[in-house]
């Protein structure tokens, strides 16, 4: 087998259509929040909204497939603490500067955009760092179902995304991440947060292999312009008539 | 509007932003040097990884000079293997795209030879060896438990290689609330964007991305920094260092 590249994945390698586990398995959907993807909350961290609402079609069609697949769902948040007691202080070139309080528990910013609200019987957790494992009872959960896969999407693909999918990596669980169902700010920390995945610690997979596996009409992700091998650096949504 | 102006983007820290000087920790910190192994660094245990072994073995003056300067600042100094148990027993199954290729040779079983530390590096019978099963140091390892006895609270990462263990070890150190450097000029990667998107990352919100100047001259002991290391920002590290010198 050909030694792994970058450009070469960026080309399109290993970009063939892949079957996601079906049973034991959970849907992941990481911080879909106001305060990541609405403009009048933005956290600054990009300069419009634009790359992290890119992930917001397919997200929505992996919650109705899951739903339909009777997968279960669950959010997690980022969010700390009311008094952002468990927010870390600034060190390095930041040593010094003051805690800003946002991600705050309790208001508008953290909440679940209204497209995609949790149901009853949804599990939402709450987290303090980008790992949805770290620190919250989403392994408690995973375990007591007998999940031993799961399928992220979300926001941001390369800090909570990707760091979610190496620690479940490392704990054994089958990890898949699917492409057009994420968003990062810059593109090119995108392609290198899922390379990164690919390379070692998991499943890169579209939403169309997942509502395939899954038994679920398979509509992919209409007009979604990111695809490797022919387009990876203009986000602008084409204008298609999606059937 | 004032938040554009503080937005990080790859590009602007490419070009040299967030590269000036930095202090590191100087107590209550470790020295956690990742992985240098004959499987990763010596051509003749390559594990396939990269075309040759050199943006590797590019990332062992850096670490010999940090381990250097941790002894004489009495650092604590904690070397990281990456391993498997007898039999591969704790390897993880492969999976989705893996499954169709055929099954790849098995590297890095305990007792051979990939496994061991480079010479360059050999620990000292007061330093620590962790072996680990994983990318992360501190997942289903006793580093954390070290750390704590040692009473840590700063890590300083070096090693191979930067997106993947090194990356990974950081990522984890970050969210148990470690104040976590990462040494841009004594870590490895195989392929350069990859290097750099992996330290961008750290810099990002992880930690913070150093230089080996800045450790020494934190901890106090001879500023040397890693001359003719490959990769070099505009302005940032050596080349800045020489300036103002």
């Amino acid at each position: 087998m050909a030694r792994k590249t970058f450009q070469g994945w960026l080309d399109g390698e290993y970009s063939s259509p892949v079957d996601v586990p079906a049973s034991d398995v959970a849907l992941i959907v990481v911080d879909m929040q106001n305060a990541f993807l609405r403009e009048e909350y933005s956290l600054g961290i990009a300069e419009t909204q634009e790359p992290f609402a890119a992930a917001i079609p397919g997200t929505a069609n992996l919650i109705a497939a899951a739903r339909l697949a009777g997968v279960p769902v669950i959010y997690t948040r980022y969010a700390y603490l009311p008094g952002n007691e468990d927010q870390l202080s600034p060190t390095g070139r930041l040593e010094g500067t003051p805690l800003t309080p946002r991600l705050v528990e309790g208001t508008v910013d953290i909440e679940i955009i209204d497209e995609l609200a949790p149901e009853p019987g949804d599990i939402v957790l709450d987290k303090s760092r980008p790992s949805a494992f770290y620190g919250t009872r989403l392994e408690p959960f995973l375990t007591a179902k007998g999940i031993r896969s799961v399928v992220i999407c979300g926001v941001t693909t390369n800090i909570c995304v990707e760091t979610t999918a190496r620690d479940a990596s490392q704990k054994g669980y089958k990890t898949f991440v699917v492409e057009d169902a994420v968003g990062e700010a810059e593109l090119s920390r995108h392609w290198h947060a899922l390379y990164t995945i690919e390379f070692l610690f998991g499943t890169v997979c579209t939403v169309a292999d997942v509502q395939h596996s899954w038994g679920a009409p398979v509509t992919g992700v209409p007009g979604y312009p990111l695809k490797r091998g022919e387009n990876v650096t203009n986000l602008a949504w084409l204008e298609t008539a999606a059937s | 509007m004032e938040r554009k102006r503080h937005l990080k983007t790859f590009d602007t820290w490419m070009n040299g932003t967030d590269g000036e000087p930095v202090d590191v920790a100087a107590a209550d910190v470790a020295l956690i040097v990742i992985d240098m192994q004959r499987g990763f660094i010596e051509e003749e245990y390559s594990l396939g990884i990269a075309p040759t072994q050199e943006p590797f073995a590019m990332a062992v003056p850096g670490c010999v000079a940090l381990v250097e300067s941790a002894r004489e600042a009495g650092v604590p100094v904690i070397y990281t293997r990456a391993t498997n148990l007898y039999d591969h027993a704790d390897a993880l199954p492969r999976r989705g795209r893996a499954l169709s290729q055929p099954e790849t040779a098995r590297r890095m079983g305990e007792h051979s030879k990939d496994v061991e530390i480079i010479d360059e590096l050999t620990p000292l019978p007061t330093e620590y060896v962790v072996d680990k099963s994983r990318p992360g140091a501190i997942y289903g390892t006793r580093l954390e438990p070290l750390l704590v006895g040692l009473g840590i609270r700063s890590v300083v990462i070096c090693g191979v290689t930067t997106n993947i263990c090194v990356e990974t070890t950081a990522r984890e150190a970050h969210a148990r609330g470690y104040d976590t450097y990462v040494i841009a000029d004594a870590t490895g990667e195989a392929e350069p964007s990859r290097y750099w998107h992996a330290l961008y990352s750290i810099e990002f919100l992880f930690g913070t991305v150093a230089m080996v100047e800045d450790v020494q001259r934190s901890w106090g002991t001879e500023v040397t920094g890693v001359p003719g290391f490959p990769l070099q920002r505009p302005g940032v590290g050596s080349a800045a260092l020489a300036a103002v010198v």
